[in-house]
């Protein structure tokens, strides 16, 4: 099945030019989970483990402009070589042109090992320089209905605190987006790009003891509202959330 | 809108007067301005953006900023001008002219950028006083930001050094989203380095929508004396905030508030460093032309 998608990739890649006389390559876009975000310590001192983590990812882009974070040769690079237009700070990043993209949604189990929703994709051969992607409610009952879930406890000075719950992220679409993602990737026939995703990051400014009780079995929920959400909220949109190589 | 207006009138003029290329030379000026909101704080008089949703009111007494390094150059790379000059102005003093280059070649040149800096020993003051120059210099600070907050009878102070210096490159003129700049054959082009300064102070990075200018969080770090400290203002957690009683912050519908720095790396997660961040996209150009800000680490 995987040497039949690699065929059809082959023979889409052999037939689209682009007309701009940029090429057209077979690449593999990959998913993996950062090992070290199952079991973290918080800012505020909680030893957190989570047993288990999901998250659904939507479109993703691969761009070929630095993200405003770029790094000083980045900036250099841009002032000699013409680029479009991107900035920062309250305005749309502009990543210049699109390498790569995906499309569909994929729900990762951030409790595995190894690379995970491998696709074979048509992308723009050159160099990657930032990405952008979405976070998805989807139907999944992994996720509950929400963007993403976990289950775990987390631990104190004597005080373990077992929780579960979703994300749950407001409709407008700047709020679900991950934008200006750095990335150092040549884009090549037959190269894989990884995303790899730290949920490290979620929980780090989280404060598990304002989580209310009352849930089942003595699990508290991470209800929107509550602080372990907002959080969440911040921290799985946040910078270093998702790196790329 | 009074951006929109002003600007507007400027483009058409430079559309009107046509050509890419001309031959000949033609002079630049810039000048520098923090808007109204400079002059006035916020709220801005007629601006029902230009606001406090938490009801508080800024005034600046100074908003002191380095500003230079202009470089103008062609689409393809070539360059007219690289200046190592700058200047540190006060931009409660109204729109300040800061900058002349004369013998530019006269043509449209696309490539347009200038430095918020650190203000050097060779910087030219407008309006500063040598002290605070110093003080800028000593501090590494680009800005130097004085001013009283009030709301309900109560008065706070704030005195700023902020150090987050700022390339902002490939400006695009407002007035009609063209690229860089166009110098006329023995003509004199004016244009205008334009700060936001209602940038400091949304709750949200990354975006206009939806974000709203507050106050409460980094009035909660005010001391005792009614000072708010600079300092002070890493106390605050973006995803904890406590307003003056230790209480977890609310917005107008009771929800918890935080700042959204979205996916803005941050050196930590705190008011302070969210400010920093924050004073990077101040810089534009001729009102509301963007620039790519880019922080000089």
């Amino acid at each position: 099945m995987r040497a039949l998608g690699w065929c059809l990739v082959l023979v889409l890649a052999a037939c689209g030019a682009s007309g701009t006389g940029e090429e057209s390559v077979p690449f593999t876009l990959a998913f993996e989970a950062d090992a070290a975000g199952r079991e973290f310590e918080t800012v505020s001192g909680w030893h957190v483990r989570l047993d288990e983590i999901y998250v659904a990812v939507g479109p993703l882009a691969l761009f070929s402009n630095a993200a405003p974070s770029a790094s000083l040769w980045d900036r250099v690079r841009g002032w000699v070589v013409p680029v479009a237009w991107a900035h920062s700070g309250f305005d749309e990043y502009d990543g210049g042109a699109v390498r790569g993209e995906l499309l569909e949604t994929v729900v990762l189990d951030l409790g595995r090992d190894g690379l995970q929703a491998e696709t074979h994709l048509i992308g723009v051969a050159g160099p990657v320089r930032s990405a952008t992607l979405e976070l998805v409610a989807t139907p999944s009952p992994l996720l509950h209905g929400a963007h993403a879930w976990v289950r775990g406890t987390a631990t104190r000075a004597g005080e373990t605190v077992a929780f579960a719950g979703g994300l749950q992220l407001p409709a407008d679409a700047k709020s679900r987006r991950v934008t200006g993602i750095p990335a150092e990737v040549e884009l090549a026939e037959g190269s894989t790009v990884v995303v790899a995703v730290h949920p490290q990051r979620w929980f780090a400014e989280a404060d598990f003891s304002s989580l209310p009780e009352g849930g089942t079995d003595g699990v508290r929920p991470i209800a929107p509202g509550s602080q372990v959400h907002a959080a969440w909220f911040l921290g799985a949109r946040g910078y270093g959330a998702f790196t790329i190589r | 809108m009074k951006r929109v207006l002003s600007w507007m009138a400027a483009g058409v003029a430079l559309i009107a007067c046509g050509g890419e290329t001309e031959g000949g030379s033609g002079s630049l000026v810039l000048t520098l301005s923090g808007e109204e909101a400079a002059q006035t704080g916020f709220p801005v008089p007629g601006s029902p953006e230009l606001r406090f949703a938490d009801g508080w009111a800024v005034h600046f007494d100074k908003y002191l900023v380095g500003v230079g390094n202009v470089r103008v150059a062609g689409a393809e790379g070539e360059v007219a001008l690289a200046d190592t000059g700058s200047v540190v102005v006060d931009l409660t003093a109204g729109e300040t002219e800061v900058f002349r280059f004369d013998g530019l070649g006269a043509r449209r040149w696309e490539r347009f950028g200038y430095d918020i800096l650190v203000p050097r020993a060779d910087s030219r003051a407008i309006g500063v006083s040598e002290a605070d120059v110093r003080r800028m210099i000593d501090g590494r600070y680009n800005y130097w930001i004085e001013g009283t907050a009030t709301r309900e009878g109560t008065t706070l102070r704030f005195a700023w050094g902020l150090s987050a210096p700022t390339r902002n490159d490939d400006c695009v003129n407002s007035a009609d989203d063209s690229p860089g700049v166009v110098v006329r054959n023995h003509g004199l082009a004016a244009y205008q380095i334009t700060l936001h300064l209602d940038h400091l102070f949304y709750d949200r990075l990354g975006s206009h929508d939806g974000v709203k200018m507050r106050f409460a969080a980094i009035a909660a770090v005010a001391g005792g004396d009614g000072a708010i400290a600079w300092d002070a203002l890493a106390s605050q957690r973006l995803a904890s905030l406590r307003d003056g009683d230790g209480q977890p912050l609310r917005g107008e519908d009771g929800a918890l508030l935080v700042y959204d720095p979205e996916s803005v790396p941050l050196a930590d997660a705190n008011l302070q460093q969210y400010l920093l961040a924050a004073s990077v996209s101040q810089g534009r150009f001729n009102g509301e032309g963007v620039c790519v800000n880019r922080t000089m680490k």
